[in-house]
């Protein structure tokens, strides 16, 4: 028996593999740039260039000689998401410092890619949101966006889901789908988000059970309470969350029905906070919170063998 | 053992807070500042010394079978004399460790000393080792205290209380809140304990503490 | 069951010996911290409104608090000579209650806030008793309701700790609307 060694899942540390899976979630990835580019101006560019740029120099930096690793894009992968859902005023040098935390406290010190438990993104997210919450949530609208409402201008720092948690107005869906408000580079536009995202399904490279839980979640606890739950689908960082983070193999149960569930609480901690919690959007926590439970969902989804339910 | 290696023992081979990981709860909450964690040090080394050596004294009246308790008892009692006596001679030193020392009864650290050394040996080296864990403690906590303070509000040193403004060593918008938050004792903490152990093992044969 | 009496009268002996000895420094420093006390209460009331004389209204606290809207006030003293109120006031922040006085001169205008004492975290909601915080409240007048920049009003909350900052304002307002009732 010690001789056949059972390690925990996810095995994905078999070279090519991983390159091809990172590139084609960098490829999907490109819709939500150009929205950004195309909204929030030259300086989106800039700062992803500085974002991805940062987080494979950081790889390249802190990873021992013999096995570099910069080549599976894991760590551009990393850069690029994270920088997508910071607010598109964000002081330039602040970037480097989350993808060091992302990439360094969020990945390498648990031994690289495959150990992580928490996605790294959303780590350095966390943690440029808990050290610089002013600048962290600053926010502006693309030129030329405007709303029906009355003093617009003194809002412009507003993202539409603060606007309908503490004004109670709400944003109209077709300004939502394209993408023309406030919110970080890369959330703001639906229609550039599920491009990359069919891109990803037809490349077959994520599993649509973790976010068609998480989207439905979300969808039907809203109508219960009585919001409108198609505004809270495009608004927020949900889309952007529920296909490129959420979907993270390293940090999600393997087990289909421990995907399904990992979705769900996603979605009820999402509405949760979007509700009753101290900050209007919850994505980032929830799926870091669900990170966490990755490991014990699997062990409670995991199929026996010789039995036909599983042990839970 | 001489004297001299019991006070060194708590310094360096057993040192509480990142070698025998003793004492987290006040280690994380007061090191959000130098002056904090040089605060809280000096008052646990008063108590542990001051605890050891009563317990070393009474380390033949007291049963074996209710040892706990009256250790409880004893440093109880001597955090609540400190304390009042504190407030009614150092005001000012009050009001900046007023939060810290009622901390000082649940630090486990005490509550070790007295059951693994000052109930085993005599009243001088008890007292000897009090002060050299009570130092061990105050170096780890002034060490996590410093690096936090200056990542996390930019200053060193700064001692609003009595007046002292400290060096500001980066401008405040640069300062990750971060550190001073919960999260950032963690990490500095864990980093620290790492950087450390690495270190002693390169040294080699100088691992594991021998509590 | 012989043992048992000798663990039994040993700890009752240490108890009492620890009893003794708190007993005694208890006698030997009550005296002295209750003068600290009352001199440091007596240094706060002159830097929220420096006046000569101060008079505390116990029974008109006692009135007041029996209202839900004043719960959270501790104690009023009026003023001579410059005649006005210092309203002490208690409201719930992040760790506990803040103990803050508040002077408010004759005509209604505040004239200093001080944080007493509070546990807020340190390096964040610790920064409240700062006074770019606090002089923020100066010379803003009774009848109208103080708010921090988040909830749409104009008090600069301290950077990271707005639930501190929006107690003491809670604080401010419940302090001025204690002087409305108390100056009628």
């Amino acid at each position: 028996m010690d001789k056949l060694k059972v390690t925990p899942p996810p095995h994905l540390h078999s070279g090519d593999q991983i390159r091809f899976v990172m590139r084609d979630v960098l490829v999907a990835l490109i819709p939500a740039c150009l929205a950004a580019i195309y909204f929030f101006g030259w300086r989106a560019l800039l700062m992803l260039a500085v974002g991805t740029g940062s987080a494979v120099f950081w790889e390249w930096l802190l990873v021992s000689k013999e096995k570099k690793t910069i080549g599976d894009l894991s760590a551009a992968v990393t850069g690029m998401l994270l920088t997508l859902v910071l607010p598109p005023s964000l002081p330039l040098w602040l970037i480097p410092i989350g993808t060091l935390i992302a990439i360094g406290l969020g990945k390498l010190i648990f031994g690289g890619l495959g150990y992580n438990p928490f996605n790294p993104a959303l780590i350095g997210r966390a943690a440029l949101m808990a050290s610089w919450p002013a600048a962290m949530t600053s926010w502006f609208w693309p030129k030329g966006a405007s709303l029906p409402l009355e003093n617009f201008n003194a809002l412009t720092t507003a993202t539409p889901l603060v606007l309908a948690k503490y004004r109670g107005f709400q944003v109209g869906y077709s300004q939502l789908f394209w993408g023309n408000v406030a919110g970080s580079l890369g959330e703001t536009s639906a229609f550039a988000i599920l491009l990359g995202a069919a891109y990803l399904i037809i490349k077959r490279r994520i599993d649509l059970r973790i976010p068609l839980s998480y989207l439905a979640t979300v969808f039907i606890l809203m109508a219960i309470w009585g919001r409108d739950p198609v505004f809270h689908l495009l608004a927020g960082g949900l889309l952007l969350g529920a296909f490129f983070m959420a979907t993270d193999y390293v940090t999600t149960p393997v087990t289909p029905r421990g995907r399904i569930v990992f979705g769900i609480g996603c979605g009820i901690l999402t509405v949760l906070i979007r509700l009753f919690g101290g900050y209007p959007e919850g994505v980032n926590y929830s799926i870091l919170l669900m990170n966490a439970l990755s490991p014990l969902l699997e062990r409670w989804t995991m199929p026996v063998p010789g039995r036909r339910s599983s042990r839970a | 053992m001489s004297l001299l290696k019991v006070f060194k023992n708590g310094l360096t081979r057993e040192n509480p807070t990142f070698r025998l990981v003793l004492g987290m709860c006040p280690t994380l909450a007061v090191t959000t500042s130098l002056m904090g964690g040089l605060g809280m040090g000096i008052a646990t080394t008063l108590v542990l010394a001051g605890s050891n050596l009563i317990i070393s004294l009474l380390r033949n009246v007291i049963p074996d079978k209710i040892r706990i308790p009256c250790y409880i008892v004893v440093i109880a009692t001597l955090v609540t004399i400190i304390d009042n006596l504190m407030q009614a001679f150092l005001p000012a030193l009050a009001e900046v460790l007023g939060i810290f020392i009622p901390l000082i009864v649940v630090n486990c650290i005490i509550l070790a000393r007295a059951e693994t050394f000052a109930s085993k040996n005599g009243l001088v080296p008890s007292l000897v080792d009090g002060f050299g864990m009570g130092l061990g403690f105050t170096v780890s906590l002034s060490v996590l205290g410093t690096i936090r303070e200056i990542l996390g509000t930019g200053t060193f040193a700064q001692a609003a209380d009595f007046g002292f403004a400290g060096v500001q060593l980066m401008p405040e918008q640069a300062a990750g809140l971060i550190m001073i938050l919960p999260p950032g004792a963690f990490i500095t903490l864990g980093l620290l304990m790492g950087f450390l152990n690495q270190y002693l093992e390169g040294k080699g044969g100088n691992s594991g503490g021998a509590a | 069951m012989r043992e048992g009496m000798k663990l039994a009268v040993t700890l009752m002996l240490i108890c009492g010996l620890a009893g003794l000895a708190l007993s005694f420094v208890n006698e030997f420093t009550s005296g002295r911290i209750a003068q600290e006390q009352e001199r440091r209460l007596a240094g706060s009331l002159s830097s929220a409104l420096a006046a000569e004389d101060y008079l505390e209204l116990e029974d008109v606290t006692a009135q007041l608090r029996e209202q839900e809207r004043f719960a959270d006030l501790l104690a009023i003293w009026e003023t001579k000579n410059p005649a006005g109120y210092v309203v002490q006031v208690a409201p719930t922040g992040y760790g506990g209650r803040i103990n803050c006085l508040v002077g408010i001169s004759q005509a209604g205008v505040i004239q200093g806030v001080v944080i007493n004492q509070h546990s807020e975290t340190p390096g964040l909601g610790s920064k409240i008793v700062e006074d770019s915080f606090l002089d923020q409240y100066k010379g803003n007048k009774a009848g109208q309701k103080l708010a921090v920049k988040n909830d749409g009003g104009k008090i600069a909350a301290v950077s990271g700790a707005t639930v501190s900052s929006r107690a003491v304002t809670a604080g401010v307002n419940t302090a001025l609307a204690v002087f409305e009732e108390v100056s009628k």
